[in-house]
C-alpha cells in the first residue's frame, strides 16, 4: 500500500498516482471561497464596539477570511494554469460505500433521539446492531454477543468507573 | 537526611506505590480512549483522591497524567485517531508507518520515545526549574505572540508539499479559533445564538472529527466488501535494531529540547511540542522527504517531545504556581485543597515534595514503559478485527468519549459535522494539520497580538528582545526551506550535462 501523505493531515488512507484535474482542484478554491464570504458576512453582523479598544472584535476574523479568499483565489489560479501534473489522489468512492455511510449517519441521527428516551444500554446495543449490520456484519455472534459486549464496557467505563451521567 | 534522599524514600511506602500501579493502569486506559483526556481523568480522579493523604493523591493523579501520554500512542499509530491531543503529532508518521507494515516497530519506538521524553522533562524540573520559570514569567503579550507566530510557521511543515491547500486550511483553522467570545472584548462572534460555541468550537470533538472519524468515514465510502484490503495487518519487528536506534538519537535529542522549552511556556502542552519537533526534526534531518510518509525519526521527535512537555509544564506549575497545562491546573487545584501551595516558596518550603514529585514521574514512566511494551502484541491484535468491529467501535467510543468530556450530545454533533468536514478535505487532499494548528493558536495569536499592540503599538514587538529573537527564528523556519530547495535545484542543474 502507498504511503499516505503527511497525516496530521488525516490524509487519505490508500491513494493512487491519477492525473489530477483541473476541474477537481477547482471544488476546494470554491469551497474556501464560499467559506471566506460566509465568514465576511457573519463578521458584519459583529457589533462594533467603538471607542473600547483600537481594535473591533470584528477586525480579526474580517483578517483571516480575506487571507482564505486570497488564498483560495490563488489556488483556483494555479489549478486553471499550471499543467495538470500526476498527483497522489484518494481511492475512489463507492456508490454502495456512500450509501452505507448515508445509513450509518441516519442510525446515529436516530439514536440521538432514542438515547433521549430509552435507556443508554438499550439504545447503545440497537445503534450497535444497526452500524454492524450496515457494515456488513451478519450473524448471531457479530449481531447480538458483539454489541452486548461492547455495551457492557461503554457503561461500565463511562457510567459506572467514571460516573459519566449516561 | 537530604531533601533528594527524603523525597525519594517516601516511594518506598507501599500504599504509594499501589496508587502508582492504579494510576498508571487508569492512565493507559484513559489515553487509549480517544475522547477521554489525562485531564478529564485527572478531574474526576481527584474528586476520589482528594480523601487520602496529599503523597499518595499526588501518585494517582501524577501517574495517570503519565501514562496517558503512553496509552494515547496507540489508537493514533492503529487507527489515525489521537487518544488525547498530545498525540496528534504521532499520526503524522506513525500510521503511515503502520500502513506499512511496521505497526510494531512503531508502538515499541514510540513508548521508548516516550520515556526517553519524559525522563528529559523530568531532569529539567530538577535541576533547571527555577531558572527556566523565571525566564518563563517574562513572557508578556508581545513574547507570547512571536512564540505563536512561531508555531504558525509550522503550517507549510505539516502541509506535505500541498502549500496552499495547507495555507488556506490554516486559515479556516483561524476562522474557526475566532468562534466564541472576543478575548479582549467579549463579544460573541460566529455563534449563531448557540451557548455551547461561547467558549469556542469543541476542540476534542474538532480533533477526533478531522482525524478518527473522518478516517472511517473514508474507510467506509471506498471499502468494497469481499476486498481484503485490511490496511493494517502486518506488525514487522517489534524492537528497534541498532541502526534504528541510531536513526532516532538526533530526533530523540530534538524532541527533549523543543518538549522541554514548550512544556516551560503556560497554556502550551504536548499539541504544540509534537507538531513543532516533529517540524524541527524534519528540518535538520538527511531524509525530510520521508516526514509523514512513515518516518521513524519524525515518530520518535513528535512523541519525545510531547512527554518532554511534562516535567516542563510540572516545573512551571511548582514553581510559579501558573498551570504549565490543563491536566496541571486540575493538580493545583488538588493541591491547594491538601493544604500545597505551589509558588516559588514550595522549593525552600517542602523541597522534598519536589523530589518526591520527581520521583513518582520516573516510577510512573518506568511503569507505563513496561506495560506498554508488555501490552503491544494484544492491543496491536486489534487491527485484526473485521472491517464493520472496528468501524463500529472507533463510532461509539468516539461518541460516547466526545459526549463524556463535558456531557454534551452538541460536542458528538460538532464531533462528526468535523468528521464531514475532514472527508471533504481527505476527498481533495487538503491537509487538515494546518486546520488544528489554527484552531489551537488562533486565539493565543489574536489576544497576544492585540495586546501588544494596545500597549504600545508595533514598536512594543520590535523593542522585545526576546519576541525579536523568536519572530528571526520564526522567519528563518520559513526562509530555510526555500533556500535550500532553490539550492538544491542549482546543483542538480548542472550535475545533468556531467551526467549525459
Amino acid at each position: 500500500m502507498a504511503a499516505s501523505p503527511p497525516h496530521g493531515s488525516g490524509g487519505p488512507s490508500p491513494v493512487a498516482a491519477r492525473p489530477a484535474s483541473p476541474v477537481r482542484e477547482l471544488i476546494p478554491a470554491l469551497a474556501g471561497i464560499a467559506v471566506a464570504a460566509g465568514a465576511l458576512a457573519l463578521a458584519a453582523e459583529i457589533p462594533e464596539k467603538a471607542g473600547l479598544t483600537s481594535f473591533s472584535p470584528r477586525w480579526w476574523p474580517e483578517g483571516l477570511a480575506f487571507l482564505l479568499l486570497g488564498l483560495s483565489v490563488l489556488h483556483a489560479v494555479l489549478a486553471l494554469t499550471r499543467p495538470a501534473a500526476a498527483a497522489e489522489r484518494p481511492a475512489a468512492a463507492h456508490r454502495t460505500g456512500v450509501l452505507r455511510l448515508t445509513a450509518m449517519l441516519l442510525s446515529i441521527l436516530g439514536y440521538g433521539v432514542l438515547w433521549y428516551y430509552v435507556d443508554f444500554r438499550v439504545s447503545t446495543t440497537v445503534l450497535l446492531i444497526a452500524l454492524v449490520y450496515l457494515g456488513g456484519g451478519r450473524g448471531w455472534k457479530a449481531l447480538l454477543v458483539f454489541p452486548a459486549i461492547v455495551t457492557a464496557t461503554l457503561y461500565l467505563l463511562f457510567g459506572v468507573l467514571l460516573k459519566v451521567p449516561i | 537526611m537530604s531533601p533528594l534522599v527524603a523525597g525519594f524514600s517516601s516511594l518506598l511506602d507501599p500504599t504509594v506505590l499501589s496508587c502508582i500501579a492504579l494510576g498508571a493502569v487508569l492512565g493507559m486506559l484513559v489515553g487509549a480512549f480517544p475522547g477521554i483526556t489525562a485531564t478529564m481523568a485527572v478531574a474526576l480522579a481527584s474528586g476520589f483522591t482528594l480523601t487520602l493523604d496529599p503523597l499518595p493523591g499526588l501518585a494517582v493523579l501524577l501517574t495517570i497524567y503519565v501514562s496517558s501520554n503512553f496509552g494515547d500512542r496507540v489508537p493514533a499509530i492503529l487507527v489515525n485517531t489521537p487518544g488525547t491531543p498530545a498525540s496528534i503529532a504521532t499520526t503524522f508518521d506513525g500510521y503511515a508507518m503502520a500502513q506499512q507494515g511496521k505497526a510494531g516497530l512503531a508502538l515499541t519506538s514510540s513508548a521508548f520515545a516516550s520515556a526517553v521524553g519524559t525522563f528529559a522533562g523530568l531532569l529539567l524540573l530538577m535541576f533547571a526549574a527555577i531558572p527556566l520559570s523565571r525566564l518563563a514569567l517574562q513572557f508578556g503579550p508581545a513574547e507570547m505572540f512571536a512564540l505563536v507566530v512561531f508555531g504558525l510557521t509550522m503550517m507549510i511543515g505539516v502541509s506535505g508539499g500541498r502549500v496552499v491547500k495547507g495555507l488556506m486550511a490554516g486559515a479556516f483553522g483561524l476562522l474557526l479559533g475566532a468562534v466564541g467570545r472576543d478575548p479582549i472584548t467579549g463579544d460573541l462572534r460566529f455563534t449563531f445564538g448557540l451557548v455551547e460555541l461561547s467558549d469556542g468550537v469543541p476542540f476534542i470533538a474538532a480533533i477526533i472529527g478531522l482525524f478518527g472519524i473522518a478516517e472511517v468515514f473514508d474507510q467506509i465510502i471506498t471499502h468494497r466488501s469481499g476486498s481484503s484490503a485490511a490496511p493494517i495487518t502486518q506488525f514487522g519487528k517489534w524492537f528497534p535494531t541498532r541502526a534504528d536506534w541510531r536513526t532516532m538519537l538526533k530526533p530523540l535529542a530534538v524532541g527533549s529540547g523543543v518538549g522541554g522549552v514548550v512544556g516551560v511556556v503556560p497554556a502550551t502542552g504536548g499539541d504544540i511540542a509534537g507538531i513543532l519537533a516533529w517540524d524541527q526534526a524534519r528540518r535538520v534531518s538527511a531524509h525530510p522527504e520521508k516526514f509523514g510518509k512513515g518516518s521513524l525519526e519524525g515518530l520518535t521527535a513528535a512523541d519525545t517531545a510531547s512527554n518532554a512537555t511534562l516535567g516542563g509544564s510540572t516545573t512551571t506549575s511548582l514553581a510559579l504556581g501558573i498551570p504549565g497545562d490543563s491536566v496541571m491546573a486540575v493538580m493545583i487545584g488538588s493541591m491547594i485543597v491538601w493544604g500545597i501551595q505551589p509558588g516559588p516558596s514550595l522549593f525552600t518550603r517542602n523541597p522534598e515534595l519536589v523530589y518526591s514529585i520527581a520521583g513518582i514521574m520516573i516510577v510512573a514512566t518506568l511503569l507505563a514503559l513496561g506495560l506498554s511494551l508488555l501490552r503491544m502484541r494484544s492491543v496491536a491484535k486489534l487491527l485484526d478485527l473485521p472491517r464493520h468491529f472496528l468501524w463500529t467501535i472507533i463510532l461509539i467510543f468516539c461518541m460516547v468519549g466526545t459526549y463524556a468530556v463535558n456531557n454534551s450530545i452538541f460536542d458528538v454533533g460538532v464531533m462528526l459535522l468535523f468528521g464531514l468536514v475532514g472527508l471533504f478535505m481527505r476527498r481533495f487532499s487538503i491537509p487538515a494539520g494546518p486546520v488544528v494548528l489554527g484552531l489551537l493558536l488562533g486565539k493565543l495569536a489574536e489576544s497576544n497580538l492585540r495586546r501588544a499592540l494596545e500597549i504600545g503599538g508595533v514598536s512594543n514587538i520590535l523593542t522585545s528582545p526576546i519576541a525579536v529573537a523568536i519572530l528571526a527564528v520564526s522567519l528563518l523556519a520559513l526562509v530555510l526551506p526555500a533556500l535550500r530547495a532553490m539550492r538544491q535545484r542549482r546543483r542538480t542543474t548542472p550535475a545533468t550535462p556531467v551526467a549525459e
